[in-house]
C-alpha cells in the first residue's frame, strides 16, 4: 500500500460502515458496554444496532452475553481480540492518508 | 462519492460519542454544578470575615478540603447514581483499566500545570485590577465550558457566563465579591442544564428490553 492512495479492497467493509464503525470504536475504548449504552452513545435505533451487532457477531469482531444485574436483562457487548487487531489495521490505514 | 466512501479516525469518532454518552443524563454537569456553588458559597463567606482571623483560615481550609472532597467523590457518586437508579435508561458500560505511561503521565502533568496556575493566581491576583481579575476569571470559564463540553448547551452556558463576567465586573466589586459571584452564577447555570437535562430524560418513557 503506497502512502496516500488505498484500493477499495484494502478497506475492511465489516468495520468501514458508518455505524459499525462507532459501534466498533466505542467498544474499543471501554472494557464492556451493554445494548442500551450503544445505542444511545452510537445514535441508533434498536433494530439498526441489532442489525450491526449480529453482523460484528458473526464476523467474529464483537462477543455478545445475555446477562442479568438484578432484574434488568443486559445484553453486555465486548470486543474481541480479533475486533482489536482489524480495528487496529483500520487505524493505521487512516494514518496512511493522513 | 457516499458517505460510506469517506474515512474517519475512529478515536476521534470514540472520543465525541463516549462525551455526548458521558453527559447524556446531566449528573456530571450537576456536579460540577454544587463544586462551583461550594466554591462560591464559600468564598462569599470570607467576604464577610476579618482577613486572617480564625473564622478566615478555618473558611478557607473547609473550601480547599471541599473541594477536594467534591472533585474525589463526584465521579464515583455519579457511577454509583448511574448503575443504581438509571442503568434502564443510560444503560451500563465499565469503562477501561488505563495502565499505560501515557495517559497517567498526561493526567499528572495536566494536574501540575493546574497546581501552577492556581498559586500564580493566588500570588498575583492582587496585583490585578479587580475588574480585569473577575472578567478575566469569566472568560475563562466561559471558553472553557463551551470548549470542553462542544455541545450546545455547553456553548449556551458557557456565552451566559461570559455575559455575567461582564455585568458583574461592571459592578465596582471587591474581587472577592466579584470571585463569588462568577463562581455561584456558573455552578447555577450548570446545575440548571444538569437539572433540566436529567429531568428530561427521566420524564421519556423506558422501552422494553432489547
Amino acid at each position: 500500500m503506497k502512502r496516500g492512495i488505498i484500493r477499495p479492497s484494502e478497506i475492511d467493509r465489516i468495520i468501514h460502515e458508518p455505524a459499525r464503525l462507532a459501534i466498533v470504536a466505542l467498544l474499543d475504548s471501554v472494557e464492556e458496554a451493554d445494548f442500551q449504552y450503544l445505542q444511545q452513545a452510537a445514535e441508533l435505533t434498536k433494530g439498526n444496532l441489532s442489525v450491526h451487532l449480529t453482523k460484528l457477531e458473526e464476523a467474529g469482531y464483537v462477543a455478545i452475553e445475555k446477562t442479568y444485574r438484578g432484574k434488568y436483562p443486559l445484553t453486555i457487548c465486548r470486543l474481541t481480540e480479533l475486533g482489536r487487531e482489524k480495528l487496529e489495521e483500520y487505524r493505521k490505514l487512516f494514518r496512511s492518508i493522513l | 462519492m457516499t458517505r460510506n466512501d469517506l474515512i474517519c479516525d475512529p478515536d476521534t469518532l470514540s472520543r465525541q460519542l463516549r462525551q455526548k454518552a458521558y453527559n447524556r443524563d446531566g449528573l456530571p454537569e450537576m456536579a460540577v454544578g454544587v463544586s462551583f456553588l461550594l466554591i462560591a458559597a464559600l468564598m462569599g463567606i470570607q467576604t464577610q470575615l476579618q482577613h486572617g482571623s480564625l473564622a478566615a483560615r478555618a473558611a478557607s481550609t473547609a473550601l480547599t478540603f471541599s473541594i477536594l472532597a467534591t472533585a474525589f467523590a463526584s465521579s464515583r457518586l455519579i457511577a454509583w447514581l448511574r448503575a443504581r437508579f438509571l442503568v434502564e435508561r443510560v444503560g451500563y458500560v465499565k469503562a477501561k483499566q488505563r495502565k499505560d505511561l501515557r495517559f497517567w503521565t498526561l493526567r499528572i502533568a495536566a494536574g501540575l500545570v493546574s497546581c501552577a496556575v492556581v498559586l500564580v493566581m493566588v500570588r498575583f491576583h492582587r496585583s490585578i485590577q479587580d475588574w480585569w481579575a473577575v472578567l478575566g476569571t469569566g472568560l475563562l470559564l466561559g471558553v472553557g465550558t463551551a470548549w470542553l463540553g462542544r455541545m450546545r448547551r455547553f456553548v449556551l452556558n458557557g456565552s451566559l457566563i461570559v455575559l455575567a463576567a461582564v455585568v458583574i465586573a461592571l459592578q465596582g466589586l471587591s474581587q472577592d465579591a466579584g470571585f463569588a459571584w462568577i463562581y455561584g452564577v456558573t455552578g447555577a447555570l450548570y446545575a440548571l442544564s444538569g437539572g433540566i437535562v436529567l429531568g428530561n430524560l427521566l420524564r421519556q418513557p423506558l422501552e422494553s428490553g432489547d
